[in-house]
């Protein structure tokens, strides 16, 4: 009897560690690449479209009717003759973009999936984080840019052929 | 595998090891020898400019996406919070 008194005032005195439970918010958010290794390659891959969509502006936007210009087409239009890098092109302007944007978004957005109820395993909660970092999110437009530019004007094409 | 051929700064890749100083001069001569190829076909100075450009932009876009994959990796916890 003496040690079950013992033994509950020692389980009354015990020390209850103190939780904040705003502090478990903070978790590690690692995304799967490094941002500003994926901004420097970024740069690069939309270099040359975004060099080409300066010209074609310039070009046809502000009838700036300079031979620097008209010169990008020419070039472009040549290399879809020539027959081993005749697929430089689509790439330039299409795979490239596509490309920056996909490491771009890998290296800011944070995807975590987790069960919210033990007991009840088909309910989970999906949790997307986006690191706001500028320059990955100006990349990820420009390329976007691009690549709605480059779709629209093949479907243009492709109109304007059947008709 | 580990490879420290090349650092960063900001946007461009600099040579920190042998093979990245021969992957530079590879780069550097093949855009030399592109614009000594260019300015021989052309007509006039903006002519070769022109194409030049062009071929110096895809130059760099295979150096930088060499130099990526080999380059000295930062600590990520250190520098990509």
């Amino acid at each position: 009897m003496k040690n079950n008194d013992e033994f509950l005032k020692q389980m009354e005195n015990l020390k209850v560690p103190d939780v904040n439970p705003s502090q478990h918010q903070n978790t590690v958010k690692m995304a799967i690449m490094n941002a500003s290794r994926s901004a420097a390659l970024g740069v690069w891959l939309i270099a040359v479209p975004c060099y080409f969509l300066l010209c074609v502006f310039m070009f046809y936007f502000f009838h700036v009717r300079m031979g620097w210009f008209a010169a990008m087409f020419s070039l472009l239009s040549g290399l879809a003759k020539i027959p081993f890098i005749d697929f430089l092109g689509p790439i330039v302007l299409f795979v490239l973009p596509i490309v920056c944007i996909i490491i771009n978004v890998l290296s800011i957005l944070h995807v975590q999936v987790k069960n919210i109820d033990p007991e009840r395993r088909k309910v989970k909660e999906l949790n997307i984080t986006i690191k706001v970092k500028l320059w990955n999110i100006v990349l990820i437009l420009i390329s976007l840019a691009i690549v709605f530019v480059f779709i629209s004007y093949v479907m243009t094409e492709s109109i304007s052929i059947k008709s | 595998m580990k490879l420290n051929w090349f650092t960063r700064k900001g946007i461009f890749y600099l040579p920190a090891a042998v093979a990245g100083w021969f992957i530079f001069a590879l780069a550097f001569a093949y855009a030399v020898y592109t614009f000594i190829d260019i300015d021989k076909r052309s007509h006039s100075v903006s002519d070769t400019l022109i194409n030049f450009v062009f071929n110096l932009l895809i130059i760099g876009l295979f150096y930088t996406v060499i130099a990526y994959f080999t380059e000295k990796r930062p600590n990520p916890a250190a520098t990509d919070d």
